[in-house]
């Protein structure tokens, strides 16, 4: 059932932008409600929900917040589906985050021509249409001074007007025909955000790889692409045509992957019944699957322990952390935030490997260091100052903070998930090479102190 | 070329803006025209009315410019509704642009004509229309597509007359483009929605076999948006055997894995359903494909979806998501809603098998800075506790462990959690022991000056209750100093007298036992015995504002006194607290909900009222805040409230909810009309709380839109304001009539709900009776207007023959039914024509009756004397239910 009207507003609630689909939705009524449930401090953070309903059951409200604005869904009907329009919100979000690079009330207000422009065609009596921005681009034209003002409007024959790809009512929706590219190349990158909240004695909490596969194709045509991966299904159901003939030498390296969501362009019925990756591929850069792989392999990176110690004026710190992974790997940019204290002073601070600030916005001592080899031990040691006179709250708060981390390791999965393969078939024949990269970089990385 | 700083969003507009916008939207410059249209458009966004430029506007519609083209197809989408003589002058335009050669211009002119609601415009967009759903550009055909339901939701007749409707559902089977069939389910599917009868809708659309295998080929060459369409289709196709419904899931499985999560949700619905209606086939595959959704690469409010559809999926079979308990651990950064969120799945999952981890878990929540995510994670490590029969003792340990002086916030919630798992628990005192040493070591504090002990100021009603309670029940060793620092601080607003009455029972109880303690002991003078009489005599001579104080501290006194019966009293064995399951919804909603995934109604938890006569088609709105149930404050038009008491009216005696339905809660009693003159209308209510443990409060009351429009007068007052396990009170809502809140179609049906905590929102239906049903002759209507309505297409007829029974001639037969009644005084049938047939032998009448709030039945009555029958037709847009309420009525009286 479908989305009656959408609304930008900004972070108090006031209308920016509204249209309405459907013609059974009062757009200013509906925005004053969500402004007043925006603005009830009486109640609870937890009030403030992503779906709601207002006006006594008349609107119901699915919300996305970026930013200062908030995108807003309204719905006539409770049997109208939330989680479409959220994620039709969040479409909208990508395809305006494209158009105007950044989102925000400022960039909201100066474009709103071309949103509505793009809400009209994003959306078609409350039913999603297209969202590729890619298309979207061949027909919407951001920059009006080139339809217009280059033109001298008595000459402005409609020969140069835009028309609609035809790819947007095609089944491959994503890809126009007739691209073409000197260099026929693929590059695809594996990468994994590791996200691992650790214990105070490094005892693994909680621990998730979360994986993606991106593609950058400059092909021509319409390629087809298969991708073969060190997957454990797709390995053994190739064994098994195969005879079963190494299957076990195989399998031993293979990756359990889980939650494997793919980009709209992936035959998913091929995969479910072949456990092939199989792909006619959007142009440029896109998201082609993403992954997850928990259980108890999963080792940590790197583990952190630290003693603080807090007298009346002063806080002195002892981080030490060691990375686990394999000494001939490097991991880079590493960014360890250490909680401090929210009134620390005159931070003096010293590290056995790279360099430490005091970064009072976020209450925490950065340090950073640029290249950090495998199986290493660097420590950090410390003091700050702290004034006599100030309570105790904020220090609690500082010691119960985890600390956080950032890093990127290259060329190493966690997983340990390999491309065996990629084949690139096409109608015009040309031979084309696939770069393959490894990445594992920081998701939520967390260590708890206490 | 005139340049000029632009401020769109400038909040003061004067007179002279407008007219500059006017000037240059005349201006024969494209660029100057089009910064005058993003003005108007810029204006019209932020609400000013900018519809006195109609006409200047409409002339931009002839550039041949593609933005000034789309500019003035927004502004003209806004207004046309408001200036509908204008709106034809647009006309001509849409017509010509929807055969440019250029697919876009057309798609565009089709699409914004379609969009004005007016009948007259929409005359002019069938031939285009027609043409479009034939166009060569796919591009077209699809906006055409949604067009049609357009056109539909305006003027059904116009796109029935026009063949649209069958056009598209030939599209159905005869498009080839992906898009263009996705479209067309879509708009049929709204249309089929929008059709009056359900066979009607039926005939609209229907997934039958054929059709459904075309939908699931289609599946694959879809996008995104297109496959959520189909999906939702399929998901109404019920399989006729299990290789059917494996057809179906071979299909739709493959979605699951998705990125887009709308996608992923719309199959986890069909491949639910299909897996619902035949036993033989398993769904093993929603779980996991919902539970994905619940991961830090989704935006939050995709988890937020996710996991209230988990809640229900945790709530209907507790045994399948134990394993998955790590899914649920909150993020450092994860918004306050989906920590509540995930702290509620924490209690779902709780099983013997996980409680280990899961507390850990929890405790390190309750140290967490954010108060209310605190509270909230002791709160859950208490309701894991009474779920978990193996995790209770882990769980008193738990709360005892985040109690600190220094949080009262927490201790709060840890006195209250741990004084629910010992009533639950009765036999679990050893553990405990230690636990309640604790919590009461941090709730007392040692007055500076004095330096006698008293306990911490807490402002929570029910932790100061429970504490007292655990005084009583324990008897920890400062009990006694502490009761006493209470009870007997002298001042009138402090001590025993400042508590709440919920409190005070709490204390009268904890001194008893106290006393009975002592006097086991065989210290019959004890210190407890003074402090007993005390406390009895505060209440007895102070508690004047709660009777149940003062009742309970009369018979503690007399069975005191009596020696013996005390102890009966204080010893009786209590029935044990019932598990918090009982709280959950009943499994047909839980069921509902997940054969919705993704709705509204199951994300925010709706639950639908079934009635009889017409499906539901509202819900009523639950909502977490209290605000969208109390009625609104400061409403001008409301009168001032009048005191509950003026009205005397004694509750009916039917039966609204029953006590398994309503959690505990029974209810009895319905709709009143008080007696002439003044015909206020009430809602009265008798309300039994049959809980063992919870005191309800906090009342609140809500009606659905009803056929006679009313709506709560004043609050919901509840005397005493707690209702006390085992006790019942008489409430009457006075309500009040809003055209507004009048909906015909729900027939006899008055939908209510009301909300108390800890119950939370309870949902029932109330059957007016037939007699409030009708109004007065205030539905007066002339011939002429008569004959119309009568006559107006559409308004099916209802005949009936009934035979008289009391009356003996037409005359008498004729006088009775003039002598009807509606209510009390005014007349029911107002009489618009009368004639005599058959020379005389029979009497025709034509009549108005007026049902509801707004709606009027319009009725024929002949009453024949020979055969000594009367025959009644009806017409009108009323509802069945009402109709036979006017039958029965006739037919009593004849």
């Amino acid at each position: 059932m479908s989305v009656s009207a959408v609304l930008i507003v900004d972070s108090r609630g006031r209308l920016l932008i509204a249209r309405d689909y459907c013609g059974d939705v009062d757009v200013q009524a509906a925005a004053q409600a969500f402004a007043s449930r925006l603005g009830d401090h009486d109640a609870p953070d937890t009030a403030f929900a992503p779906v709601m309903a207002v006006a006594r059951g008349d609107y119901y409200l699915s919300s996305v917040r970026h930013q200062d604005v908030y995108l807003v869904a309204v719905q006539r009907s409770a049997y109208a589906a939330a989680a479409t329009a959220i994620a039709f919100l969040h479409s909208l979000l990508s395809v305006l985050m494209d158009y105007l690079r950044r989102v925000n009330e400022e960039s909201v207000r100066d474009n709103f021509v071309v949103i509505y422009e793009l809400l009209d065609e994003l959306m078609d009596y409350g039913y999603p249409q297209t969202t590729e921005s890619k298309l979207l681009r061949e027909y919407i034209l951001q920059d009006d001074a080139i339809l217009s003002l280059g033109l001298p409007s008595a000459s402005s024959s409609a020969a140069t007007q835009p028309k609609p790809p035809t790819a947007v009512t095609q089944s491959v929706s994503w890809r126009p025909e007739g691209i073409r590219h000197h260099h026929n190349e693929v590059f695809l990158d594996v990468i994994e955000a590791v996200s691992m909240v650790l214990g105070p004695q490094g005892n693994v909490l909680r621990a998730e790889v979360n994986g993606r596969v991106m593609i950058k194709c400059f092909l021509s045509g319409m390629p087809e692409l298969k991708l073969g991966l060190n997957d454990k299904l797709q390995l053994q159901r190739s064994g098994n045509t195969a005879g079963g003939g190494g299957g076990t030498a195989t399998a031993a390296g293979a990756v359990e992957l889980e939650d494997v969501k793919f980009h709209q362009c992936v035959r998913l019925d091929r995969f479910e019944s072949e456990r092939v990756i199989l792909f006619v591929p959007p142009d440029g850069e896109f998201e082609l699957m993403t992954y997850r792989v928990s259980g108890a392999h999963i080792k940590p990176l790197f583990l952190i322990d630290s003693t603080v110690e807090m007298s009346a004026h002063k806080m002195e710190y002892l981080v030490r952390a060691r990375s686990q992974y394999p000494s001939k790997h490097t991991a880079n940019k590493v960014r360890v935030y250490v909680p401090a204290p929210e009134d620390a002073d005159s931070p003096r601070f010293k590290a056995s490997l790279g360099r430490v600030k005091y970064v009072p916005e976020r209450d925490a001592l950065l340090w950073q260091v640029k290249h950090f080899p495998g199986s290493k031990e660097a420590h950090l040691q410390g003091a700050f100052g702290l004034p006599s006179v100030a309570g105790g709250h904020g220090r609690q708060w500082a010691v119960k903070r985890p600390v956080q981390m950032q890093f990127e390791i290259p060329y190493f999965t966690v997983s340990g998930l390999q491309v065996r393969y990629l084949k690139v078939w096409s109608r015009e024949g040309y031979t084309s090479y696939p770069w393959v990269r490894y990445v594992t970089e920081a998701g939520d990385y967390e260590v708890r102190l206490m | 070329m005139k340049r000029r700083v632009l401020h769109f969003f400038s909040s003061h507009s004067k007179r002279s803006e407008v007219h500059e916008i006017r000037e240059d939207l005349r201006s024969t410059s494209n660029t100057v025209k089009k910064y005058a249209l993003r003005q108007t458009i810029a204006s019209m966004t932020v609400g000013k009315d900018m519809s006195g430029l109609f006409s200047d506007v409409v002339n931009c519609m002839q550039s041949n410019n593609l933005e000034v083209k789309k500019l003035v197809y927004l502004y003209v989408n806004q207004y046309a509704k408001t200036q509908p003589d204008l709106a034809i002058l647009a006309v001509n335009t849409f017509v010509k642009d929807a055969s440019d050669y250029n697919p876009l211009i057309r798609a565009l002119a089709v699409r914004t004509m379609s969009g004005i609601r007016l009948e007259r415009v929409l005359e002019y967009l069938a031939p285009p229309l027609r043409a479009a759903l034939r166009d060569a550009d796919p591009y077209v055909r699809k906006v055409a597509c949604l067009a049609v339901a357009k056109v539909y939701e305006s003027s059904p007749r116009l796109a029935r007359e026009g063949g649209f409707v069958q056009t598209l559902q030939a599209m159905l089977t005869e498009d080839g483009n992906p898009m263009v069939l996705s479209n067309a389910v879509a708009a049929l599917s709204s249309i089929a929605r929008r059709a009056g009868t359900s066979a009607e809708s039926q005939q609209v659309f229907r997934v039958d076999r054929s059709l459904l295998s075309r939908l699931l080929i289609a599946l694959n060459e879809c996008n995104e948006w297109g496959q959520v369409v189909l999906l939702e289709a399929v998901a109404r196709y019920v399989p006729g055997d299990a290789r059917e419904a494996q057809v179906i899931l071979e299909r739709v499985l493959p979605r699951l894995q998705h990125a887009n999560s709308a996608v992923v949700l719309a199959a986890a619905r069909v491949v639910r359903n299909v897996a619902a209606s035949s036993p033989a086939v398993s769904s093993p595959k929603v779980l996991p494909a919902v539970l994905s959704l619940v991961s830090t690469r989704q935006p939050p409010e995709v988890v937020y979806v996710a996991l209230r559809t988990l809640n229900a999926m945790a709530q209907l079979d507790r045994g399948s998501l134990p394993g998955h308990f790590r899914a649920f651990f909150c993020d450092f950064d994860d918004p306050p809603y989906l920590k509540q969120e995930k702290l509620e799945m924490l209690v779902l999952v709780a099983a013997a098998e996980n409680y280990e981890r899961v507390l850990p878990e929890l405790m390190a929540y309750a140290n967490e800075v954010d108060v209310e995510l605190a509270c909230t994670a002791v709160r859950a490590i208490g309701r894991i506790g009474l779920l978990v029969e193996a995790a209770a003792d882990a769980c008193m340990e738990a709360l005892a462990g985040t109690v600190r002086q220094s949080a009262p916030h927490l201790t709060q919630a840890a006195l209250v959690a741990v004084q629910e798992l010992m009533r639950r628990y009765p036999g679990r005192y050893a553990t405990a022991a230690a636990v309640v040493q604790r919590l009461v070591a941090v709730s007392r504090s040692v007055d500076a000056d004095t330096g006698q002990l008293e306990l911490v100021p807490y402002e929570d009603v029910a932790a100061r209750a429970a504490l007292f309670w655990l005084l009583g029940e324990c008897a920890p060793a400062d009990a006694l100093p502490l009761l006493r620092s209470v009870v007997s601080a002298g001042v009138d607003d402090e001590g025993f007298l400042g508590e709440a009455p919920a409190v005070q029972l709490q204390i009268l109880t904890a001194a008893a036992k106290l006393w009975l303690r002592d006097a086991k002991a065989g210290q019959a003078a004890s210190p407890s015995g003074e402090l007993l009489r005390q406390a009895l005599a505060s209440a007895v001579s102070g508690a004047e504002e709660s009777l149940d104080v003062r009742d309970r501290a009369l018979l503690y006194r007399r069975l005191w006194e009596e020696g013996s019966g005390l102890e009966a009293v204080l010893a009786a064995e209590r029935p044990a607290v019932r598990a918090p399951e009982a709280l959950w919804e009943s499994e047909e909603v839980l069921r509902r909900w997940l054969s919705e995934i993704g709705s509204v109604a199951s994300v925010i938890g709706l639950v639908w009222v079934q009635s009889a006569d017409s499906p539901p088609d509202r819900f009523v709105g639950e909502a977490g805040s209290a605000e969208e149930l109390e009625p609104e404050r400061g409403a001008e038009s409301a009168p001032a409230p009048t005191p509950s008491g003026a009205m005397t009216v004694s509750p009916p005696s039917r039966s609204l909810l029953s006590a398994d339905r309503g959690r505990g809660l029974r209810i009895t009693g319905g709709v009143v009309q008080d007696a002439p003159p003044k015909r206020r209308w009430a809602l009265a209510m008798t309300l039994e709380n049959l809980n063992v443990l919870p005191g309800a409060s906090g009342f609140a009351v809500q009606l659905n839109r009803n056929v006679l429009g009313l709506v709560p007068a004043a609050p919901m007052q509840v005397r005493p304001p707690l209702l006390q396990a085992g006790d019942s009170a008489t409430v009457v809502v006075p309500l009040e009539q809003r055209a507004e809140h009048a909906d015909d179609a729900k027939g006899r049906v008055l939908q209510i709900a009301i909300k108390c905590s800890p119950l939370g929102v309870l949902y029932f239906a109330d059957t007016v009776p037939p007699t409030l049903i009708f109004r007065g002759a205030s539905g007066a209507m002339d011939r002429g207007r008569f004959l119309q309505e009568w006559n107006r297409g559409g308004a099916e007829e209802l005949r009936q023959r009934l035979p008289w029974r009391r009356v003996s001639s037409v005359e008498d037969a004729r006088s009775r039914l003039l002598g009807l009644r509606a209510g009390d005084e005014a007349v029911l049938l107002h009489v618009v024509a009368e004639r005599r047939l058959d020379g005389g032998r029979a009497v025709q009448l034509f009549a108005v009756v007026g049902v509801g709030m707004q709606a009027v039945l319009l009725v024929e009555l002949v009453l024949r004397g020979e055969e000594r029958v009367c025959e009644v037709g009806m017409r009108g847009r009323v509802s069945d239910a009402c109709r036979r309420a006017f039958l029965e009525s006739v037919g009593d009286c004849l």
